[in-house]
């Protein structure tokens, strides 16, 4: 009868909203009361339905708490492994110094250039090591959540004088000329060492993309906020990789021909984003990069 | 039988493996009958589809009888292992006879649970002689 | 105030180069592997003018030494460098420490560290 078949529609139409979601008030009892075979069939498969969906949900739960202790203990074993590294590292530093010393009071100054440059090239490759597991160590506390600021007044020009006077050498050994552009100081608020860290990796990256050309860097106020940039000439970040390169483990230059993990700039930016920051990049192939980098002046 | 109407998982003991196993036996030529036990479990349907499959592997086609008349509703868990086990028998059933007798709710649902699980000759019946009849004739 | 300094530390290597490295600037070195070993030291009637301790340490670790070392008067007064692989500000330098050295550390900043609270013979 119309009347019926209009009745059960309806019916339909409510358990159907009932069931995206997630109840269902079906039950084997009132599906054995309905009189009507064929309803008491449409009712049993919603019910079904409404189960299905509900079983499903619970293995996709399960399946990501599964996802989430596998990343768990995937950054508890990194964590774990590059504090392991870093006694092993403080071993070699040391050796090598050690190795330098007895250069200088045991071995005639004329015979002394091939070993020198020898051990100067081990003790980088160390720096060049530690610096690689500091890396893997800051991605391990930033991806568990253990990124702790320690601000303090500071001028931001001395701050990124003192990592230019770090980076004299390289720079040099690079061929690019280092200029520093400001006007007076930039007082404000900061975790000095966490800016440090930033301004040294964007540094190094003008330097090891530099192709020898001159970088220029600055510093300056913009109201609220600290402005820091570092601009090289060299050989620039394709327009589709921009956005990507802030990225873990991103390279937009192949690494074949530039060494490196790809975690510097994700690092500075996750250390950028905790400071109340932001950090972008404008680029031209060929032409070079210039990386700014925004904090707030009083955290 | 002494089978309850409770569920059976993998702590059950072997002489409650043997019962389970008992439910299913040759009745004739090709045709098997399997007396379904009241709460299935995807234990126990890997036991009884163990055993379906050790009477049937000397053979190409044959056909069997399920005794729905006393079983509860399954649940997802227990449909999706039906799904698993009835996909690996498909390709040599000839027909399933589905005994559902007065149980309504299993009735109502048969059809529909006939379909998702794949079964590609299947027949609703109210006593087991007429679901033996009907494999009979799938079987000619 | 003499030039004496107990080293700490289970790794057999570093304990080695520190040996070596401390002795050629002119102070005394005695190196243990743990913990249980310093005490052991101490309680002969060792009185370095400091004392450089790893954290991580088998049998008996930094944190422990410290504890039994806070409860003893005279050991209290012997300044103790921490040497860790943990990063800067992230512990709270347990008594009767003094100072951290973060791993990877260099000559320069050992020595600079050590010469604040050690004297050479």
């Amino acid at each position: 009868m119309p009347s019926d078949e209009a009745r059960i529609s309806e019916r339909v139409l409510q358990h159907i909203a009932e069931i995206g979601t997630g109840e269902c008030s079906i039950t084997d009892a009132s599906i054995a009361a309905e009189g009507d075979p064929s309803a008491q069939e449409i009712l049993a498969g919603l019910l079904m339905l409404h189960e299905d969906l509900q079983y499903s949900q619970e293995r996709h739960s399960a399946l990501l708490d599964e996802l989430r202790g596998a990343i768990r203990a995937r950054d508890e074993f990194l964590s774990v492994a590059s504090h392991e590294l870093r006694t092993p590292i403080t071993t070699l530093g040391l050796q090598i110094d050690g190795l330098f010393r007895m250069l200088q009071q045991h071995v005639p100054q004329g015979q002394q250039d091939t070993l020198s440059r020898r051990l100067e090239v081990t003790r980088r490759q160390v720096d060049r090591l530690a610096a690689l597991v500091g890396a893997l160590i800051d991605v391990s506390r930033i991806t568990s959540g253990r990124v702790q600021l320690s601000r303090q007044l500071a001028d931001l020009v001395e701050v990124i004088r003192l990592v230019l006077e770090r980076f004299g050498d390289e720079a040099l050994r690079g061929g690019s000329a280092l200029q520093f552009a400001r006007r007076g100081p930039v007082w404000g608020n900061f975790d000095v060492s966490r800016v440090d860290q930033v301004f040294t990796n964007l540094l190094s990256n003008a330097i090891r993309y530099g192709r020898g050309k001159p970088i220029v860097v600055g510093a300056c106020s913009a109201g609220e906020m600290a402005r820091f940039w570092v601009e090289d000439q060299g050989i620039g970040i394709p327009p589709e990789h921009q956005g990507r390169i802030f990225q873990q483990y991103e390279r937009a230059a192949p690494s074949t021909s530039y060494a490196g993990l790809g975690l510097g700039l994700w690092i500075s930016r996750q250390l950028v984003e905790a400071m109340g920051g932001t950090i972008s990049v404008h680029s031209e192939v060929n032409a070079g990069s210039v990386f700014t980098v925004e904090i707030p002046r009083n955290g | 039988m002494t089978i309850e109407a409770r569920p059976y998982e993998s702590d059950a003991s072997p002489s409650e493996r043997s019962e389970l196993r008992e439910r299913i036996w040759r009745h004739e030529d090709r045709l098997f009958i399997w007396a379904e036990v009241p709460v299935q479990t995807p234990f126990s349907l890997d036991v009884m589809f163990d055993r379906l499959e050790e009477l049937t592997a000397g053979f190409d086609q044959f056909a069997y009888v399920v005794d729905l008349s006393g079983v509860q509703r399954p649940n997802a868990r227990v449909r999706e292992r039906l799904r698993e086990r009835v996909a690996r028998i498909n390709p040599r059933l000839a027909h399933v006879g589905l005994v559902v007798g007065g149980n309504a709710v299993i009735r109502a649902v048969a059809k529909l649970a006939a379909f998702s699980l794949g079964f590609r000759s299947f027949s609703f019946h109210n006593s087991v002689d007429q679901a033996v009849e009907a494999c009979r004739r799938a079987l000619r | 105030m003499t030039g004496n300094i107990l080293v700490v530390d289970d790794d057999a290597d570093l304990r080695e180069t520190l040996q070596a490295l401390l002795d050629d600037s002119g102070y005394g070195v005695t190196a243990v592997a743990n913990g249980k070993a310093a005490l052991d030291k101490l309680r002969t009637g060792a009185r370095p003018s400091l004392i450089l301790l790893d954290l991580m340490m088998p049998e008996m670790n930094g944190w422990q030494f410290l504890e039994r070392a806070r409860a003893d008067e005279v050991l209290d007064a012997i300044p103790v460098v921490i040497m860790t692989a943990r990063r800067k500000g992230t512990d709270l330098l347990p008594a009767p420490s003094r100072d951290i050295l973060h791993k990877p550390f260099d000559t320069k900043q050992l020595l600079h560290t050590i010469a604040l609270y050690a004297a050479t013979s």
